[in-house]
């Protein structure tokens, strides 16, 4: 059975978490604080051997979930854990069987994952994080990038910063709203992996930029269909705060060149 | 039918390229020139409404993102397969991609937009380029030119990038010390993806990527480079300065 490592529902721990449930692949949970760095704490004490290795530490999408084989290999990048999934575990596909609507669901992915996770992470570091982040905590941590991420979390955001996130958002919210006005999901008939990676940069819109999600009604009406889902409920019940969706832990760089 | 639209055969226009060159599909080649701004023209904006390059357009539907058209390219055509069939490999191929992508091409095209991009336009009418600058469809792409044109980029955002080029070599080392091939056993589409950018790792930091500090990296670009394919795929190369700067990877 695999084991993921994960925190609160939100981000990229929500995405997988759900993609398990949706598919009903049977795991085993382990609940890690992000924010106070677990994860790495873990790893000094020799409780993650796998921790050290490269596509763990230098994952681009800094404090994620990761997932433990049973072969023992240790998978990072939520997406990415999920078409793994979807390849090791055929039960109910969450990707179309065609070329083309699998190159869709790859663009949906590369483009939340460069422009609207970076942005709803500034905007929910800046409100629910900057604070809580502890020099104690960074300096154990591995890795020049996540130090950096850290670092620029806890100065906090400038303004400029925060516009350009909004920006990002609004790029993406119409996005959305295209794909959304012509079906009840972003790529084919029914829930596909796009679904859940859009579930986990979205689920804190509502608080974090809630002018412009408001504005934006079919992927209103979306996420308030996500999240009657089975499998959403499910992975929302993981939570140990009341409010998952207010739990940020420095996340991707947004994109440094082009 | 198949179009390609690409500029020279590296970075993202080769990613495409040489993974249909790999599957032994033809297309129809579009040469845009980058250096004359061909990717901001009507005729292109009407293919690709963001203005970058490439895009591939079969049966009329048009694909960008060059990752994502590599992934469809493999899974849409005959051919030999470009995916590991192992799901733990297929997952490493994926991330290795990310991370070219993401990391370590970000850097590598930063300094190469400031010290060949930039320098090679910089000299036309300032009104021209002024112009070529409005025209640009994403606001990303916009900074872009601009800090390549009027060279401003920041001497921090060059130092990091350096940095991370560096440092990257060294990871890139390790992996490629630990297997064959990015992703394991069998070449895929993450090693054509990497060598896009890679080939250029030894010209660019040259005193830490070399035979003697990264004898993998050095032999992983070597064995790609004599792949039929490749040299293919750089037999389109227009600008002399690209085709040229590969072959130094020639076995002698
Ligand atoms: N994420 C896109 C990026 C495409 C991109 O930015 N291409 C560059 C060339 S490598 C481009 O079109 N630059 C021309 C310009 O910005 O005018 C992809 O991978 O295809």
């Amino acid at each position: 059975m695999p084991t993921l490592y994960h925190w609160e529902p939100n981000a990229g721990s929500l995405e997988v978490l759900a993609a398990l449930h949706e598919k009903n692949i049977p795991f085993e949970s382990r609940y890690v604080d992000f924010l106070a760095g677990e994860m790495w704490r873990k790893l000094s004490s020799q409780e993650m051997a796998f921790a050290a290795e490269m596509e763990v530490v230098s994952n681009l999408e800094i404090e994620g979930p990761v997932l433990a084989t049973e072969s023992g290999a240790a998978l990072t990048d939520s997406y990415f854990i999920n078409l793994y999934l979807d390849d090791a575990f055929a039960q109910t596909p969450l990707r179309p069987a065609d070329a083309e609507s699998q190159w869709r669901i790859n663009v949906w992915a590369r483009w939340i994952g460069e422009e609207l996770y970076p942005a709803t992470n500034t905007l929910g570091c800046a409100k629910y994080a900057t604070a809580k982040l502890k020099d104690k905590a960074i300096e154990t941590l591995p890795g020049q990038e996540r130090q950096d991420a850290w670092r620029t979390a806890q100065r906090g955001y400038a303004i400029d910063e925060i516009a350009e996130a909004r920006r990002k958002i609004a790029v993406m919210l119409r996005r959305t709203e295209d794909a959304l006005a012509k079906g009840a999901y972003l790529v084919g008939e029914s829930v596909s992996l796009a679904d859940f990676t859009l579930l986990g940069a979205s689920l804190s819109l509502p608080k974090t930029a809630p002018d412009q999600f408001e504005g934006a009604p079919y992927t209103n009406a979306w996420l308030a269909r996500m999240r009657e889902r089975p499998s959403v409920q499910a992975a929302l019940r993981y939570a140990r705060s009341n409010a998952p969706d207010e739990s940020f832990a420095p996340g991707a760089e947004r994109s440094r060149w082009g | 039918m198949l179009k390609l639209y690409h500029w020279e055969p590296n970075a993202n226009s080769g990613k495409p390229m040489l993974a249909l060159m790999e599957k032994g599909v033809a297309f129809e080649s579009h040469y845009l020139d980058l250096l004359n701004f061909d990717q901001h023209k009507p005729d292109y904006l009407a293919i690709n409404p963001l203005g970058t390059i490439p895009a591939l357009v079969h049966d009329g539907k048009v694909f960008t993102e060059s990752t994502a058209i590599m992934e469809y390219v493999d899974a849409a055509f005959e051919g030999p397969s470009l995916t590991p069939v192992d799901p733990i490999e297929r997952w490493r191929m994926r991330w290795w991609m990310k991370w070219f992508d993401q990391y370590l091409a970000k850097s590598a095209s930063m300094l190469g937009w400031s010290v060949f991009v930039g320098p090679s336009v910089r000299a036309r009418d300032p009104e021209e380029l002024k112009a070529a600058i409005e025209r640009i469809p994403m606001k990303e792409r916009r900074v872009a030119w601009s800090k390549a044109i009027y060279n401003t980029f920041s001497k921090e955002e060059l130092a990091e990038s350096t940095r991370r080029l560096r440092d990257g070599i060294g990871k890139l080392e390790a992996a490629l010390g630990a297997r064959a091939w990015i992703a394991g056993a069998t070449y895929s589409l993450g090693d054509a993806n990497g060598f896009n950018l890679a080939y250029a790792l030894p010209l660019a930091q040259p005193d830490v990527c070399n035979d003697e500090k990264t004898p993998a990296i050095m032999e992983w670009l070597r064995k790609i480079y004599e792949r039929p394919a490749t040299r293919k795929c750089w037999a389109l190369a227009r600008v002399p300065r690209m085709g040229e700067r590969v072959k130094f990877l020639e076995r002698t």
